[in-house]
């Protein structure tokens, strides 16, 4: 039996090491921490994603916080437009994660999760060395929703025009990236990110940007149902949130010092270890 | 947008997360002080499994000086929840000014469903147990 002081280190140290190795390969820890409270002290699904939501909130906005302002590359436009079905679809999430959990399906959870944690690992290595792309191809629908734009790219010292494009794909893998943050308590910034720079043809420091500003936002959507539900616990929820803001705030001011890519393929392999797990303990292998 | 909602949207995600971050460090460390000989809480947690009637909070653990850290965490908590939803406020207004009425609309359609979830789905989900 462990003493209220160490289970606040425990904690703290859990997710500090989250908040640390999230920043470094540019997602939030949400996909660390879950699998962490979950496998290792056997902490309910629904709890664990508050628990997560919560510090999704406070990083995304930290984050926000250093990188808003008139020179950021976000396009405000576009990160409305997407939010519609982000926020629709973390609304349901939770509600199939609450459900799941009350109905004994919680397995379910544990399997998407898993699913979603190789998923993401597949992008962090496909988009290793990837580099900005601007495209040139007017799409009515983004004209429409006037999402053509532009932004100073500092590192090349010019103005860099964009066209997204493919808007209605776009908004259907954001409903999906709306339903997987809402359901397993993560940001979704890495399926954001598929959707406006893979789908739309977002240069990736315009969809980064984007992304960040809808996180807190996405999780803000799911995460009264968890608090009104009975889900979002103080005692847990605070040491998340303040060993996660201490370590995303360590781990960046590391990331503009270090070239990153030993952390970031380490990280990959951990992300497809606890993933399998995730699928084992889904399917009953790993009790 | 405007400058002037660029510089308020900064205030507020600043002594948002500032503030937030302050109230859950103060309930710890009260929680930490007047607890010191208290069990951790993940028996409870994982035992509750969350579905029991018994909502875990510090005075599960620790009677009425945990009263005072849970007041203080939950604050911290309710105010981050409370940053995106005004940022989220601060978008419509701007927007309604600028004139620009499909973001306006696309913008209160965001609004409309985050108030569904605090105000009608959470409730329900609370007091019916779907």
């Amino acid at each position: 039996m462990i003493s209220l002081l160490e289970y606040f280190v425990f904690m703290l140290l859990i997710a500090f090491g989250a908040g640390f190795l999230g920043s470094l390969v540019g997602i939030g820890g949400g996909i660390i921490i879950v699998p962490a409270l979950t496998l290792l002290f056997g902490v309910p699904v629904p709890i664990a994603a508050g628990a997560s939501l919560i510090a999704v909130i406070a990083t995304s906005s930290g984050a926000g916080f250093i990188a808003y302002g008139k020179d950021s590359p976000a396009n405000y436009r576009a990160g409305m437009l997407l939010m519609t079905v982000l926020a629709t679809g973390s609304v349901l999430g939770a509600v199939a994660t609450v459900y799941a959990s009350r109905s004994s399906y919680e397995w379910v959870v544990f399997l998407v999760f898993g699913v979603v944690m190789l998923v993401s690992a597949s992008d962090l290595y496909v988009t290793r060395n990837r580099e900005d792309h601007a495209m040139s191809v007017d799409d009515p629908v983004a004209e429409y929703f006037e999402l053509n734009s532009s932004y100073y790219d500092h590192t090349k010292k010019k103005r860099i025009e964009y066209h997204p494009t493919k808007v209605y794909h776009g908004l259907g893998v954001m409903f999906s990236a709306g339903i997987l943050s809402g359901m397993l308590g993560i940001g979704g910034g890495v399926f954001n990110n598929i959707a406006m720079s893979s789908i739309m043809r977002f240069p990736l420091k315009v969809s980064v940007a984007t992304s960040n500003l809808m996180l807190g936002l996405t999780a803000a959507a799911s995460v009264g149902i968890y608090y009104l539900s009975g889900f979002i616990y103080p005692l847990l929820s605070a040491p998340v949130v303040i060993g996660i803001l201490l370590g995303s705030i360590n781990g960046r001011k590391l990331m503009t010092r270090s070239k990153n890519s030993l952390i970031r393929t380490l990280f990959i392999l951990v992300i497809v270890a606890v993933g399998i797990e995730m699928i084992l303990k889904g399917v009953g292998i790993i009790i | 947008m405007k400058c002037d909602t660029t510089s308020l949207i900064k205030k507020i995600l600043c002594y948002g997360v500032i503030s937030s971050t302050l109230l859950m460090v103060s309930g710890t460390i009260i929680i930490l002080v007047l607890c010191s000989q208290a069990q951790s809480p993940l028996t409870l947690l994982i035992a509750n499994d969350g579905f029991g009637s018994s909502m875990l909070n510090s005075f599960t653990i620790c009677t009425s000086e945990g009263q005072i850290a849970d007041f203080f965490m939950g604050s911290g908590i309710l105010v981050l929840i409370a940053i995106p939803v005004s940022r989220l406020g601060i978008t419509v207004v701007q927007f309604i000014s600028d004139r620009d009425r499909k973001y306006v609309v696309i913008s209160a359609f965001v609004a409309v469903v985050i108030a569904i979830s605090f105000l009608v789905i959470g409730p329900l989900e609370a007091c019916f147990k779907l």
